[in-house]
């Protein structure tokens, strides 16, 4: 169905809410120096704004589950652009869009498993402040660990119901520079639980109508915004305690206030894109409506991990009446986005010149851009070397946490044979996804709970990029990272469906991995096709689903003798597959899997399933795990030899995994990817 | 990350506003319509819940979606026998949207279908009556004139089906491309498979690739999983780029955990 679902609102959302006032919490304040003090009229300062956005915990350059570095992405290469920007010009500031605390495996690390101390900042503050900001806001998944975390990490004593006291609440350890946010409000107080805004003095660099260089005070206000969808994607987190308000309103509320208290220029940080559709007070990009609101100069926006201007974006928010993606403007509002984790740096650079009526910004003068991380000949910038020894103990806690054994495995698990029928590394990971979904059923679907349970699954590595893209575990202690290579992709679970006849049309679409073969020839036929191995659904029952494959038969004809608990496969009969979410969504184009026969859509991520599975299990047996061949060829005498490409040296670990008839060769395939030839021997199948 | 079409509801201090100052002869706006509709659902208000089935029944447009979502949201026999009255009377009087929200009800799944006993290894759910197949396609067909992106995407894959005895992949690309167009994005992600396999129409990687852009930047999780895997693959014209794989994998389950929220 497609009705949308009560119960995803704030309840109990007070009126007096919007009576009541919320405090004034600038930092400073004081109104505009317009008399006799000020600099001489037609005085300019040239003001460089730096945005940060969306960083997510991402400070070093390093893929957790892979244990590699990665350079594309971290902190530690943004922090190397700032300090260009800072050599390059005099008067500068720096700005963070929000979505900081939570995103990759250390994030996760901090939060949940070894807790950063209230005593101790968290990593991606350490790195930050080091660097120096003056502002930033706060995102949406800054609101994923709950409101309790929120504000141990940003060092803030939350007024809401779900927590003590503010009185018992201890005051941690939080960044060092101010994080501002309007639009989020306590339904305990009717305040903003972080500062709405803060107005900044700064001395800058100015030159005057005759040419001479001074300094001048610069009052700089910033304001800051998240998605109010934060409702209904923390719901557990912020229902009852907080609710947010509208990007318009609040801002219509608070700017006028900020210029009363001496603001020459406004910058707003919303964590958030532009979005052409009606304004509404919930909506989750806002900013064209935000930059509506008079008076706001700069707007730095976040949270669609896009970049900002952005000439050649075919991105659709970008490409609305009111967005101007080449001169980088949103409303008319010079405006930036610096894409995420780190890969971009985005620059507004601001013209003030000095009136009668205080500083104004000259909009023909303002230019925004941002400098990405990555050189013009692929290469990246160098890491700003100060950053990692201060977060090289939270570093090496999260790769230990990512090599924590969560079981051990008696046999090597890979694909490199997959393609043959090693079942190695996927028997396991249906394993798994049936029992998943078997549990499911049984608790929660009576209705099916007569209905036979299998589950698909492909090898997601097969050697397209050469000798070492392929899943191999070693045997012994498995952990996290172990999982992430046996489950590749962030898909979550689902259940289908199925009758007998739609299983056999599943298989047959499998089966175009292969070439058609024709036995008479005596020249070198190549078993492998274009079909790419991830399609290469490989279906499992806990041995009741066996079936062949007769690769010399063509597209549509190739699944032979397919029995379920050794009958033959009734078309009419009902199954039900555990799969993902893209399968059963029609990824990969599969015949009748588009949507329409899901039963059940888990939230949860196929690869944390098999993670609970192998903890559970404790143990993996080659016998119980890793020896089922649901699959194999149909047998075949050919004239000549049928060949495929895997890393070379490995016939013995095909014939230690129960697949016959492999031998290697020639150590070099000739792609000049680190594979070998071999041919399989299809009359021994 | 992205747009998400969420059906986040008006505040409920507007709800409130609205509750306390229109009078009860006044039908409901939106806004009035929603507080009834969450007073009925959360608080199980039975006055909420009369309110919302008189001004249905009167024919108010507001009335009757709160209505209808109240009803599929309880999902039993009784709500959904009413929900198949109210929505069968709205097709009947023209409704489009009604019309394929009923196909869309009278296609799901049930206690169980089929009956008779296996000839083979398999199952069966149980008893049921079978769902009334040729009403449901004249209710796509309405909802597809109605120009609803979801019964011309619901009717390009009865096109496609192998068992509907009426195959006809070109006119499933004609009906997918349409619903694609009208922004339904399921609807774009299953049209750029169609262009990228040349399923019923001429095969356009580029054009593939552009739907599966469009439908990720419209939060849909398999198309952005898609171009996860062309970045991995090198696929769809991509430069092979296994970081920006990793990246669109990330946003795939940013994407899963807010259609899960």
């Amino acid at each position: 169905m497609t009705f949308s679902t009560p119960a995803t609102l704030p309840r109990h959302r007070a009126l007096v809410a919007t009576l009541a006032a919320a405090a004034i919490l600038a930092a400073c304040g004081g109104s505009k120096d317009s008399g006799g003090n000020g600099p001489a009229v037609g005085t300019s300062v040239s003001l460089t704004l730096m945005e940060t956005t969306d960083l997510h915990q991402t400070i070093l350059g390093y893929d957790y589950y892979k244990l590699a570095a990665d350079p594309s992405v971290g902190f530690e290469r943004t922090s190397t652009l700032i300090k260009q920007v800072r050599a390059a010009n005099a008067n500068t500031m720096l700005f963070d869009a929000g979505d900081i605390i939570q995103g990759t495996v250390l994030g996760d690390y901090q939060a949940l498993v070894d807790k950063v101390p209230c005593t101790d900042k968290l990593a991606i503050f350490k790195a930050m402040d080091s660097v120096g900001y003056d502002a930033g806001t706060i995102g949406n998944h800054e609101f994923n660990y709950g409101l309790a975390y929120l504000g141990q990490v940003t060092g803030r004593q939350f007024n809401v119901k779900n927590l003590p006291a503010v009185s018992a609440q201890a005051r941690c350890q939080g960044p060092a520079y101010p994080q501002v946010l309007a639009n989020v409000v306590s339904t305990t107080d009717a305040k903003p639980i972080f500062d709405p805004y803060v107005i900044l003095t700064r001395t800058m660099s100015a030159t005057t109508p005759d040419g001479k260089t001074v300094t001048v005070p610069v009052k700089v206000g910033v304001i800051g915004f998240t998605p109010p969808l934060i409702m209904a994607w923390d719901k557990g987190n912020l229902d009852g305690n907080v609710t947010t308000n509208g990007l318009q309103e609040t801002a219509a509320r608070y700017i006028p206030e900020m210029k009363a208290r001496g603001a020459d220029i406004i910058v707003a940080i919303s964590h958030g894109g532009p979005d052409g559709a009606a304004y509404s007070a919930t909506m989750e990009n806002g900013n064209l409506y935000l930059a509506q609101v008079p008076g706001i100069d700069v707007l730095l926006m976040g949270h669609m991990h896009q970049v900002f201007p952005n000439a050649g974006s075919t991105v659709a928010a970008f490409n609305i009446a009111g967005v101007d993606k080449t001169a980088g403007t949103v409303s008319g509002v010079p405006a930036v986005m610096a894409n995420f984790w780190g890969k971009n740096l985005g620059v507004v650079n601001l013209k003030l010149a000095y009136t009668a009526d205080g500083w104004a910004v000259d909009k023909t003068a303002t230019t925004t851009s941002t400098m990405s991380t990555q050189n013009a000949d692929k290469t990246y910038v160098a890491a700003d070397a100060t950053i990692a020894p201060l977060v090289q103990a939270e570093h090496a806690g999260t790769i230990a946490y990512v090599k924590t054994p969560i079981g051990t495995t008696d046999y090597r698990m890979t694909t490199y044979f997959a393609d043959v029928g090693d079942p190695t590394a996927i028997q396991i990971v249906n394993q798994a996804q049936a029992a998943y979904v078997k549990d499911y059923v049984a608790a929660n679907l009576p209705q099916y709970k007569n209905l036979p349970v299998l589950s698909v699954s492909a090898p997601f590595k097969s050697g397209f990029g050469g000798g070492t893209d392929y899943t191999d575990v070693a045997g012994g202690p498995l952990a996290i990272n172990n999982a992430a290579d046996l489950y590749l992709y962030a898909n979550t679970i689902q259940a289908v469906l199925v009758t007998g006849a739609d299983i056999k049309a599943w298989l047959e679409f499998a089966a175009r991995r292969f070439n058609q073969i024709d036995p008479t020839l005596t020249t070198a036929q190549a078993l492998v096709s274009s079909f790419p191995g991830y399609n290469f659904d490989v279906m499992d029952g806990d041995g009741a689903i066996k079936y062949e494959i007769d690769v010399t038969q063509p597209l549509g004809s190739r699944i032979r003798n397919l029995t379920y608990d050794g009958t033959a496969i009734d078309p009419a009969a009902q199954f039900i597959v555990a799969t993902n979410n893209y399968r059963a969504s029609g990824g990969g184009g599969f015949p009748g899997l588009d949507g329409s026969k899901t039963i059940y859509q888990s939230p949860d991520a196929n690869r944390d399933v098999l993670i609970r599975y192998i903890k559970a299990a404790a143990t993996l047996a080659r016998t119980t795990n890793g020896s089922d061949r649901s699959w194999h060829f149909t047998r075949v005498t050919t004239a000549g030899p049928v060949q495929f490409s895997s890393a070379p040296n490995l016939a013995t670990l095909a014939a230690g995994d129960g697949i016959p008839g492999v031998t290697q060769v020639q150590a070099d395939d000739g792609s000049n990817l680190g594979l070998a030839r071999y041919q399989i021997d299809l009359s021994v199948q | 990350m992205k747009r998400l079409v969420a059906a986040v509801a008006l505040p409920a201090t507007l709800m409130i506003a609205a509750a306390a100052t229109r009078p009860f002869w006044v039908a409901p706006d939106a806004a009035q319509a929603q507080a009834w509709l969450h007073a009925a659902a959360d608080r199980h208000d039975a006055q909420a819940e009369a309110s919302l089935a008189r001004w249905s029944d009167r024919g108010d447009a507001q009335a009757r979606h709160a209505y209808t979502v109240l009803l599929a949201h309880r999902g039993d026999a009784a709500s959904r026998e009413r929900l198949e009255k109210l929505l069968g009377d709205a097709a009947e009087a023209g409704d489009a949207l009604a019309a394929t929200q009923l196909a869309q009800l009278l296609a799901s799944p049930r206690a169980g279908v089929g009956a008779g006993p296996a000839a083979g290894a398999g199952a069966r759910a149980g008893a049921g009556a079978p769902p009334d197949d040729a009403r449901i396609a004249r209710l796509l067909a309405q909802g597809s004139d109605g120009h609803v992106p979801a019964a011309s995407r619901l009717l390009a894959l009865r096109a496609l089906d192998a068992k509907s005895g009426t195959r006809d992949p070109v006119r499933a690309a004609s009906l997918m491309a349409q619903a694609a167009q009208g922004g339904d994005a399921p609807a774009m992600f299953l049209y750029a498979n169609m262009l990228r396999a040349g399923q019923g129409v001429k095969q356009d990687e580029a054009r593939a690739l552009a739907l599966y852009q469009a439908a990720a930047d419209a939060d849909y999780a398999p198309a952005i999983q898609a171009l996860a895997i062309a970045y991995r693959q090198g696929e769809l014209g991509l430069p092979a780029d296994a970081s920006q794989s990793r990246l669109m994998d990330h946003e795939a389950a940013e994407a899963l955990a807010h259609a899960a929220n």
